[in-house]
């Protein structure tokens, strides 16, 4: 999988012009203006509840019904029925404008009997609403700590953190038949959608269309069928016209899946000289009314391994994976705990840890990233920065999978006049993989950076009628997709080949496809252009559809972080100055796609670390701060400078990259901050009152 | 968002019979980046919204026998970059500049910041430090309110329903006025303030300070002045214990809330070392610290 003309460069993402300009057509934008099919488009939207649980007594829609341009009204929960966190669905409208519906809303009638109910994830706990522990035990588990010399024990809380796509939840559907029907849904995965929604509708899967050519952004809350597609979908039945129903952002606070909480106490134990004997974290959080709040194994080597964890139910929304789903908070708690043993040994950390990292990869990394930090030159014990403003360093680690498997059918089509089209119905979730995909393309077929970028290349996705893909999560996307495209243009290719060998007289396997020609390897100079050869197909078009075969991938990658911060020890205010992200992806497709994804990581990192958490009241039960303004994330003046050093290790194929850059930003930063202060703040986010609570400024 | 009636007067005279008809049940709108919120949140249910229109006095923005007159349209971005502003009242300019987005700056304006009268107002505390003077317009009559007399709680203020904000005016004081201004905020741009702090000193040729000005923001029901801590420095000759003194002083004027943004105690001790921070590095002169 070495670099090639295509493969490993700097290709601007083939859609970017349509982005930039607008014509480029998120859910959110579609219309008859976009899709003739929508006229007369209705507008959808969702009464949810107000109290975070409550039976409901009684719901009338009737007087929405007989409200101005009101469609459609269906009532979603039965009387007596039992809600159990705010926001969750109780009845739809459909009406002729957004405003319409919103005001039909308004005038159901829902009468609640308030229930005892619970949002606070400790006071919970207490109330013994929680899952009977769940335990891993390696080695000799806790027992193991008899081994060690020095131990160190802390508990670290990070907050519930909610995905905040820049494009909300939501689906526009159309019938087009009694028992067809077309879906544009802003989604990580295509063909599940179009499954269930046909489960859902009783209708052949064949029957459903579902699109996503572009969408904005999805961090795991988007990877299956939510509540709202099929809400539109009998809407739209019910009014006879095509419904536009997409969430406000409160909404996608409230009900479209977050990312649980966690408390955890953490107790390492280690040799004098720094080896790691022992690990256990006995750690309990939220997923709201679902589950799903474990974290996984720390990354380092542990011969004695104990972790349990007991999940919390609260009267909140329930949780949905996050990119790199619990990873970051177990490396915030991970690497803050080593930072702490270092202090508590007088090591440097990184040496700390490169002893104690089983990943050889990683271990090279740590190397890296400490040279281009410049560790050496500028790290300084804990306790030893003094003046108003301090500077600090740390670091945090990173491992994922990002495999791929079978499940794409990719089609290439080239034609007589040297156009080639490439089809496959996965979707782009904002990392590039458009782009990607024609990489593959162009890659296949020995096709120039220059050849992909013109009118003759043409790349479509996002369309359930193209050939299946998978969904894209668990970052298996690129590794999924990139051997089907390839393999259906090297044979595309192999078809174009056997006209050349004719016209040449040379055997097909001596040609070469690479740079726009198409020639005899023995004899480069004997060969036609791209166009020459392709006017010698027969008919207009050849076309050839190929599914993934091993070989092209790998899985399995390691990265680590450093960050450097600047604490104003008077006001509280973290400033990050610098990360530097080392990360290992095997073979880099496209470089510039691939640094996004790093930079876009750190940023969602640094968000973690230093802004967001959702903040719910205990005594009303309802979330305070469920709008961008009070829910805060990183803006472009949070973002430092970012160095990204991809490892580039062809010979590991293609493995994907969007969740392991998210997973040491935090516990990097947190480091930096302990470093800089002397003393540590293990909850996140790390807001100025908290600094200074550290520093014992401000009473807790 | 509930339906109203949109009005839009074409001139002061226009807009002055439009509040009259209307009243309480009318809105100006001046910007709309607060209003239309409140209204999409339906905080506020105006049956009218009242355009102040985008004449003169309202897009006045000019100096005046020693006063800068600034209209109620002139916008964020506007005082942000107006030389005349960055030069004569550069704590305006900056507060300016400290509020929202750019977007947001492009539409909102200083007649919308000072009615909305929210505690955190970015300009607000520089409008106080500045002894801003508000003229109030009705059908018939016209009344100026010094801005320190003008807010009475959190969105409450003295203007009646019927009076229009047409113009902010402020006297220049020269160059021995120095002014600064901090705003505290997690984020260092889009955000809310957890605290606002401006100053602005009068000092003589003996390097006693003559006159004070200590305003601060998002730590008590209104924007407020320290008049306490102001007169404390009245006269004196400023050293450290002094500042810090003063500090002290301005702390107690506070009484600032725990909320999302930050708690109590956290803003109480921000009020205590922004403003010694400020009076510090305008007085002493010390090399500025700390950064935003």
């Amino acid at each position: 999988m070495a670099a090639t003309q295509v493969r490993g460069q700097r290709i601007p993402r083939l859609d970017a012009p349509a982005k930039v300009t607008g014509r480029a057509k998120y859910t959110y934008d579609v219309d008859q203006t976009s899709d003739p099919r929508l006229k007369g488009m209705l507008y959808g939207a969702i009464l949810r509840s107000r109290l975070p649980r409550a039976r409901i007594r009684r719901i009338d829609t009737s007087k929405a019904e007989k409200m101005p341009g009101v469609r459609a009204v269906m009532s979603l929960v039965g009387e007596g029925a039992e809600v159990q966190y705010a926001g969750e669905a109780l009845a739809a409208v459909a009406a002729e404008t957004w405003e319409q519906a919103k005001d039909a809303l308004s005038a159901i009638e829902v009468e609640y009997e308030p229930l005892p109910f619970e949002v606070d994830t400790d006071r919970a706990y207490e109330k013994g609403l929680r899952s009977s522990p769940r335990v891993e035990r390696r080695g000799r588990g806790e027992d193991g700590f008899d081994e060690a010399d020095v131990v160190v024990e802390a508990t670290y809380r990070t907050p519930v953190q909610i995905h905040t796509p820049l494009e909300t939840h939501g689906s526009v559907v159309v019938w087009t038949g009694p028992s067809q029907v077309v879906v544009y849904d802003s989604t990580q995965v295509l063909f599940s959608v179009r499954d269930s929604l046909a489960r859902e509708l009783n209708l052949p899967p064949e029957n459903v269309q579902v699109i996503c050519e572009y969408m904005g952004g999805g961090f795991g809350s988007k990877l299956w069928m939510q509540h709202y597609t099929p809400i539109a979908a009998r809407l739209s039945r019910k009014a006879g016209a095509p419904v536009k129903l997409m969430l406000s952002r409160e909404e996608d606070f409230l009900a479209t899946g977050n990312n649980p909480d966690a408390v955890q106490t953490i107790r390492i134990g280690a040799k004098k000289d720094g080896t790691f004997v022992a690990f256990s974290r006995r750690s309990y959080g939220t997923g709201g009314v679902g589950g799903g709040a474990d974290l996984p194994a720390p990354v380092y080597r542990f011969p004695h391994l104990y972790l349990e964890h007991v999940d919390v139910t609260t009267n909140a929304g329930p949780a949905a994976p996050l990119r790199a789903p619990k990873w970051p908070q177990a490396a915030f708690g991970v690497d803050s705990a080593i930072d702490e043993l270092a202090a508590k040994l007088g090591m440097d950390p990184v040496e700390l840890r490169i002893k104690n990292d089983p990943s050889e990869i990683r271990r090279k990394e740590w190397q890296i990233g400490a040279e281009r930090i410049g560790w050496k030159e500028k790290w300084r014990p804990w306790g030893s920065h003094k003046g108003v403003l301090r500077r600090g360093l740390g670091c945090g680690a990173s491992a994922w999978g990002g495999g791929g498997g079978p499940g794409s059918v990719a089609e290439v089509e080239i034609f007589r006049d040297g156009s080639v089209v490439v089809r496959l119905g996965t979707q782009d979730i904002g990392t590039g993989t458009k782009t990607v995909v024609g990489i593959a393309a162009a890659d296949g077929l020995g096709l120039t950076p220059e050849f992909l970028r013109s009118d003759q290349f043409r790349v479509y996705i996002g369309d359930t009628r193209l050939g299946r893909s998978g969904g894209s999560g668990g970052s298996t996307t690129a590794a999924s997709v990139y051997p089907a495209v390839y393999d259906a243009a090297d044979k595309a290719l192999a078809r174009l080949k056997e006209f050349v060998a004719k016209k040449l007289g040379v055997p097909a396997d001596r040609l070469v496809s690479q740079g726009g020609r198409i020639f005899d390897k023995q004899n480069p100079t004997k060969g036609l252009t791209w166009g020459e050869a392709t006017r010698l197909l027969p008919t207009e078009a050849i076309s050839q559809r190929g599914e993934w075969r091993p070989g092209m991938t790998g899985s399995g990658v390691a990265g680590c972080q450093f960050a450097e911060v600047e604490v104003d020890t008077e006001t509280g205010i973290v400033r990050v100055v610098k990360v530097v992200a080392v990360h290992d992806c095997g073979a880099v497709i496209n470089r510039l796609t691939a640094e996004s994804q790093v930079i876009g990581g750190v940023t969602q990192g640094i968000s973690f670390a230093l802004l967001e958490g959702r903040l719910m009241d205990w005594q009303t039960g309802l979330m305070i701060n469920a709008d961008l303004e009070n829910y805060k994330l990183a803006g472009a003046f949070e973002v430092p400078e970012i160095d990204v050093v991809l490892l580039d290790m062809p010979e590991r194929g293609v493995i994907g990259l969007g969740e392991p850059p998210i997973i040491p930003t935090a516990a990097a930063i947190a480091n930096a901050v302990a470093n800089a202060l002397g003393v540590r703040v293990r909850e996140l986010p790390i807001t100025p009152d908290k600094v200074l609570k550290a520093l014992g400024k401000v009473p807790s | 968002m509930h339906s109203f009636d949109y009005r839009a007067p074409k001139d002061l005279e226009e807009t002055l019979e439009e509040a009259a008809h209307w009243g309480e049940k009318g809105r100006l709108l001046a910007g709309g980046t607060d209003l239309i919120l409140f209204m999409e949140r339906g905080r506020l249910r105006p049956e009218v919204v009242i355009e102040v229109p985008r004449t003169e006095p309202f897009t006045t923005l000019e100096e005046t026998n020693g006063m800068i007159r600034i209209g109620a349209r002139v916008t964020m971005g506007q005082l942000e970059h107006s030389p005349l502003i960055r030069e004569k009242l550069p704590v305006l300019s900056q507060a300016a500049g400290e509020v929202g987005s750019v977007q947001i700056r492009n539409l909102a304006t200083i007649g919308g910041n000072i009615v909305t009268a929210s505690p955190a107002g970015d300009t607000l505390p520089a409008l106080l430090v500045l002894d801003a003077q508000l003229m109030l317009q009705k059908k018939g009559s016209l009344r100026t309110v010094p801005i320190d007399q003008f807010f009475l709680g959190p969105g409450q203020t003295v203007r009646e329903p019927d009076e229009v904000l047409t113009e902010v005016r402020v006297p220049v004081k020269g160059d021995r006025f120095v002014t600064q201004f901090y705003k505290l905020a997690v984020r260092s741009y889009m955000d809310i303030a957890i605290v606002d702090v401006a100053i602005g000193v009068y000092t003589n040729g003996d390097g006693a300070v003559e006159d004070a000005r200590i305003a601060l923001g998002s730590v008590a029901p209104t924007p407020i002045r320290a008049r306490e801590a102001e007169e404390r420095l009245k006269g004196q000759v400023p050293t450290e214990t002094l500042i810090d003194e003063v500090a002290l002083l301005a702390q107690k004027a506070s009484s600032p809330i725990t909320d999302q943004r930050g708690s109590a105690e956290y803003r109480w001790l921000m009020v205590y070392r922004l403003t010694k921070r400020l009076l510090t590095n305008a007085l002493l002169n010390s090399s500025a610290s700390g950064h935003r």
